[in-house]
C-alpha cells in the first residue's frame, strides 16, 4: 500500500531519522549530566569525605578552598559544564587524576566481561528461543522456559554468591573473585573470567530467550510463512530464512537495552566478584561522593544507553525499511 | 548432551589445574595475600589516610620513632622502634636517641635530617590534615647530632612518646618528597617500613615487595611480597580464604565458628580498644540533660548479655567508662543490669511514664544489632524508642560534623591506648562533641592533664575523671569489639594490633615445615 521511494528520498528519510535519534541522545545526555551532578550535592557534602572525622573547621575550609566547593554551586555547574564540553571531565577527588583515564581504564575492566555476556547471551537465546517456539509444548520447550523464568527470577548476587562457594571452595575448580594477577596467563585469566561473565550474561539471556521464542511465534502465524510453507520450501529454511529474520526484529532492540542492563548489573557482579570494573568505580565513587567521577561515569553509562539505542535504531532501518519512512 | 558433558568435564580439569597451579605458586613464592575494606586513597602521606585500611598500609612502608605492640608476643605497650631512647630533657624538650644503619626503599639514610623533616612539614601552620599529630604544639625539632634530635614544645606533652607512634609522625625521606606536590606525595610513598610499593591499582590490588635492608627482619622472616587486595563482598573473601587464595582477612564474629570449621584456616579472637557503644544527644533529648536519665538508661542495658551475644562471651571486655585497661578507675565496676533501678531512677527524674527516643542513628553497619538489643532492653524498662536506623556514611559525616545526630551508636578507638585520647572523646573541647555534654570540673581537668607531667597526678586526673564520667554518663559505654581475623594456617607471626588502625607488618612470616 506504500508509494515506492525514490533511493534518495530514502536515504535521506533514513539520516533524517538517526539525525533525530542523535538529537534526542545529546539531549538524555545533557540531563544525565546534570542530574548526575546535581544528586551528588543533595546527598551530603563531599568535603567531609576527604579529611578525618574529627577535622577542624579550618582543615574543612582549605579542603573545601583546594576542591573548589568554595564558590556557589551554579558556578561549579557552568565550569563543569564548560570543562566537558572541552573534554574536560576534571580530577577524581580520591585519586588527585584526570577522570577520563581512569573511566576509561576501568570500562575496559567491564567489558572483559559485559562483551563475553552478551555474545554467550546471543549465542543461547537465539537458538533455545527458536527451537522452544517450534516445538511449542515440547519437553524442550518446557526446559527453556523453566530455564528462563529462573535466570530472570533468581537474585544475581545470590546465584553469583552460590557458584563461588560450590565452583571455588567446594570443588576448587575455578578462583573465586578477582580479575587475575597482573602477568597472568591467559588461562589464568579466562578462568577468573568465567564465574562473573556466565552470571552477567544468566538475566539477559533468559529475557533475549523468552523474547525469541514470543517473536517467533507470533511470526510463524503469519500468512506469508503459510505461504511459505506452501511453496514447498523445508521446515528448516522457513523458520531461518523467513520466520527467524522478521522475529529479530523487536529481539535486535531489546538486546541493545539488555547491554545497558548489563552494565548497570555489573555494579553488583563487580562487587560479589572483586572485579575492578566501571561498576566497582562508581560504587566507591558513589560512597565517598567522588563528584567528577560519578557524574562523568554516569554520563559515560548515558553515552552508552544513547549509542547503544541509536544502533538499534539503525539496524531496525535495515531490517525493516519502513521505519524510517513512518 | 554426551559431547556437553565430555567437554565441560575437559573446561573444568583445564581451569581446576590452572586455579591449583596458582595456589601452589604462591605457597613457593613466598606471597602472603591480605585482604582490606576500606579503599585506599593515600598511599605515600601517612599523615592524609583517614580510614582503618590506609592507617595499615602505610604501617608496611613507613615507620614511626616510636611504636606500642609487639605482635611476636602479642605486648602492647611503647617501645623503641626507629628511636633507640628517648628521655624528658625538661618539661618542654624531649631527646630522642635514633637508630642507625636504617635506609629508605630508594637507599638514602635515615638521620635526624629526616625525622626533622617529617615532624616539621606536619606541623608547618600552611600544611593542613586533619590528623591530631597536627594539634601537638611542637615548635621545632633540634638536631644535636646525626642520630640524636630534640622536640621542643610550647606546653608541656606529656603523651608525647604515645603521640609520636601514631601515623602523622611517620617518618618520610625528605630528598623524595621536598620534589613533589601534595597530590604527588599522596601516591608516591618513600619510607624505612618493611615493604615498599610495587604497583597500585585502585579497588583491586596493591603489590608490595621485601624492603631487603629493614633493620628489624627476623631470622623468621621470608615474605617476599604482599598482596593486598579489595574484596567487598565479605561472603567471597571467605570463600577465597577457605579456598587457599588469600591469607588474612577480617570477619564478623558470626562468620567465626564456620571459617574455623574450615580445614586450613584458623580464626584469631583478640582484644582489642574499638570500643561499642552509645551516645546521648543532650541537645536534641532534652530529658537527657538530668544525669539520672542517662544513668537509667545505662542500668537498663544487661551487658553480660550482649557480650554473650556479640563478644564470645567475655566479659571482661565490658566497658566502664571511654578508658581502656590498664588505665580503667579500679574503684569502678560496670554498671549493673537492673532494670527496677532504671525505673525507679526515671520516675525520680520526673519520667515514671518513661519518654520517646524517636530514632537511634546507627553510624556503622557493625553497631546495627546492637543498637536492636539496646533498643529492646529500653523499651523494657519504659522508654519508647522508635526506629534504629543505619545511616549512609555521606549522611553520618555530615551529622557528625554539625553534632545533630540523634540517641547514636558506633564503634571507634584512638590509635594510640592513653586515658588522655580517651577522655577526650568526650570532652567539650573536641568540636565534633556529638552528645552536647559538658561538665565543668571535666573540662578543669581535662586541661590539667593536658599538660600534667607527674605519673601519679596524672593517674589521680584520670580516675577522677572517669568518676565524672561514670556516675554523669555522656555515653552509655557497652563493650570493646573484640578483633575477629581469619588466618590461613600457612601463616605465622601475625596478630592484630589492638587498635586496628596500625599493624605490625615484618613479624608475619609464611611457615616453611
Amino acid at each position: 500500500m506504500f508509494p515506492a521511494l525514490a533511493p534518495a528520498h530514502y536515504t535521506e528519510a533514513k539520516m533524517a531519522y538517526i539525525v533525530q535519534r542523535l538529537l534526542y541522545g545529546l539531549v538524555v545526555i545533557f540531563f544525565a549530566l546534570t542530574l548526575a551532578f546535581l544528586l551528588a550535592y543533595v546527598i551530603g557534602d563531599p568535603v567531609l569525605m576527604y579529611v578525618g572525622a574529627d577535622a577542624p573547621a579550618e582543615v574543612v575550609a582549605e579542603y573545601r578552598r583546594q576542591l573548589g566547593f568554595d564558590r556557589p554551586v551554579y558556578v561549579q555547574y557552568l565550569e563543569f559544564m564548560g570543562g566537558v564540553l572541552q573534554g574536560d571531565l576534571g580530577q577524581s577527588y580520591r585519586q588527585r587524576a584526570p577522570v577520563m583515564p581512569i573511566l576509561l581504564e576501568r570500562l575496559g575492566y567491564s567489558a572483559e566481561l559485559a562483551i563475553p555476556a552478551i555474545i554467550l547471551a546471543v549465542v543461547v537465546s537465539v537458538p533455545v528461543g527458536v527451537l522452544s517456539a517450534v516445538r511449542r509444548n515440547s519437553l524442550a520447550d518446557y526446559l527453556a522456559r523453566t530455564g528462563a523464568l529462573v535466570g530472570q527470577a533468581a537474585p544475581s548476587f545470590w546465584i553469583g554468591l552460590m557458584a563461588i562457594f560450590f565452583f571455588a571452595s567446594h570443588l576448587g575448580w575455578l578462583p573465586s573473585s578477582g580479575r587475575a594477577p597482573p602477568g597472568s596467563d591467559l588461562l589464568t585469566r579466562l578462568s577468573h573470567m568465567v564465574m562473573p561473565v556466565v552470571i552477567l550474561a544468566l538475566m539477559p539471556l533468559a529475557y533475549l530467550t523468552r523474547i525469541m521464542r514470543s517473536s517467533v511465534l507470533e511470526v510463524i502465524s503469519e500468512d506469508y510463512i503459510r505461504t511459505a510453507r506452501a511453496k514447498g520450501l523445508s521446515e528448516r529454511r522457513v523458520v531461518i530464512v523467513h520466520a527467524v529474520r522478521n522475529a529479530l526484529i523487536p529481539y535486535v532492540t531489546l538486546l541493545a537495552l539488555q547491554f545497558g542492563w548489563i552494565l548497570a548489573g555489573s555494579m553488583v557482579i563487580e562487587s560479589v566478584f572483586a572485579w575492578p570494573g566501571m561498576g566497582r568505580l562508581l560504587m566507591d565513587s558513589i560512597r565517598l561522593l567522588d563528584i567528577p567521577v560519578i557524574a562523568a561515569g554516569l554520563s559515560m553509562v548515558a553515552v552508552i544507553f544513547v549509542l547503544l539505542n541509536l544502533l538499534a535504531d539503525i539496524l531496525y532501518t535495515v531490517l525493516d525499511p519502513r521505519v524510517s519512512n513512518k | 548432551m554426551k559431547l556437553f558433558n565430555s567437554k565441560a568435564l575437559l573446561l573444568s580439569t583445564l581451569l581446576g589445574s590452572v586455579s591449583a597451579a596458582g595456589i601452589a605458586s604462591a605457597d613457593t613464592e613466598m606471597r602472603l595475600t591480605y585482604v582490606m575494606a576500606d579503599s585506599i586513597n593515600v598511599l605515600g602521606d601517612p599523615v592524609m589516610g583517614i580510614n582503618f585500611s590506609e592507617h595499615q598500609l602505610s604501617k608496611a612502608m613507613f615507620e614511626p620513632l616510636i611504636f606500642d605492640f609487639d605482635a611476636r608476643t602479642g605486648e602492647s605497650g611503647l617501645r623503641p622502634n626507629l628511636a633507640t631512647s628517648w628521655e624528658v630533657i625538661d618539661p618542654l624538650r624531649w631527646r630522642f636517641k635514633l637508630r642507625e644503619g636504617v635506609t629508605f626503599h630508594n637507599g638514602n639514610p635515615f638521620n635526624a635530617r629526616a625525622v626533622q623533616f617529617s615532624i616539621m612539614r606536619v606541623m608547618d601552620p600552611d600544611f593542613q590534615t586533619s590528623d591530631k599529630f597536627k594539634g601537638i604544639p611542637i615548635t621545632a625539632v633540634e638536631i644535636i647530632d646525626d642520630y640524636t634530635v630534640d622536640i621542643v614544645t610550647s606546653e608541656p606533652v606529656p603523651i608525647l612518646p604515645a603521640n609520636l607512634t601514631r601515623n602523622g609522625a611517620f617518618i618520610l625521606d625528605p630528598d623524595h618528597y621536598e620534589g613533589l606536590t601534595a597530590d604527588e606525595a599522596r601516591f608516591s610513598p618513600m619510607g624505612t617500613g618493611p615493604y615498599r610499593l610495587v604497583e597500585y591499582r585502585p579497588d583491586d590490588r596493591i603489590i608490595l615487595a621485601r624492603h631487603d635492608d629493614y633493620w628489624g627482619w627476623t631470622p623468621e622472616s621470608n615474605i617476599e611480597e604482599i598482596v593486598i587486595r579489595f574484596i567487598p563482598e565479605l561472603s567471597t573473601a571467605v570463600s577465597e580464604l577457605i579456598d587457599g587464595s588469600i591469607d588474612i582477612v577480617r570477619i564478623s564474629p558470626d562468620l567465626a565458628e564456620t571459617v574455623d570449621a574450615a580445614d586450613g584456616v584458623s580464626v584469631i579472637i583478640a582484644q582489642s580498644t574499638n570500643k561499642a557503644m552509645m551516645a546521648f544527644n543532650q541537645s536534641k533529648h532534652p530529658e537527657m540533660a538530668d544525669p539520672r536519665v542517662r544513668l537509667a538508661l545505662n542500668h537498663a542495658i544487661d551487658r553480660e548479655g550482649l557480650v554473650d551475644a556479640l563478644a564470645f562471651g567475655q566479659h571482661d571486655l565490658i566497658s566502664l567508662t571511654t578508658v581502656n585497661p590498664p588505665f580503667e578507675n579500679p574503684d569502678l565496676t560496670p554498671y549493673a543490669y537492673d532494670p527496677d533501678l532504671a525505673r525507679q531512677m526515671l520516675a525520680e527524674a520526673g519520667y515514671a511514664d518513661g519518654f520517646s527516643i524517636d530514632v537511634i542513628d546507627v553510624m556503622v553497619p557493625d553497631a546495627f544489632t546492637w543498637s536492636e538489643i539496646v533498643a529492646e532492653y529500653w523499651r523494657q524498662v519504659g522508654v519508647d524508642v522508635g526506629e534504629v536506623r543505619l545511616l549512609d556514611w555521606t549522611v553520618v559525616r555530615e551529622r557528625w560534623a554539625n553534632r545533630t545526630l540523634g540517641v547514636h551508636s558506633f564503634s571507634w578507638a584512638a590509635p594510640e591506648n592513653t586515658p588522655l585520647t580517651d577522655l577526650y572523646s568526650i570532652s567539650d573541647q573536641r568540636q565534633t562533641n556529638s552528645t552536647h555534654w559538658l561538665h565543668e570540673e571535666f573540662e578543669e581537668l581535662y586541661s590539667q592533664l593536658l599538660v600534667e607531667m607527674d605519673e601519679d597526678e596524672r593517674q589521680r586526673l584520670n580516675y577522677r575523671m572517669q568518676e565524672i564520667a561514670y556516675f554523669d554518663p555522656p555515653w552509655a559505654p557497652l563493650f570493646r569489639q573484640p578483633q575477629v581475623v581469619g588466618v590461613s594456617d600457612r601463616v605465622g607471626g601475625y596478630r592484630p594490633h589492638p587498635a586496628f588502625s596500625q599493624a605490625d607488618w615484618a613479624s608475619i612470616y609464611i611457615k616453611t615445615e
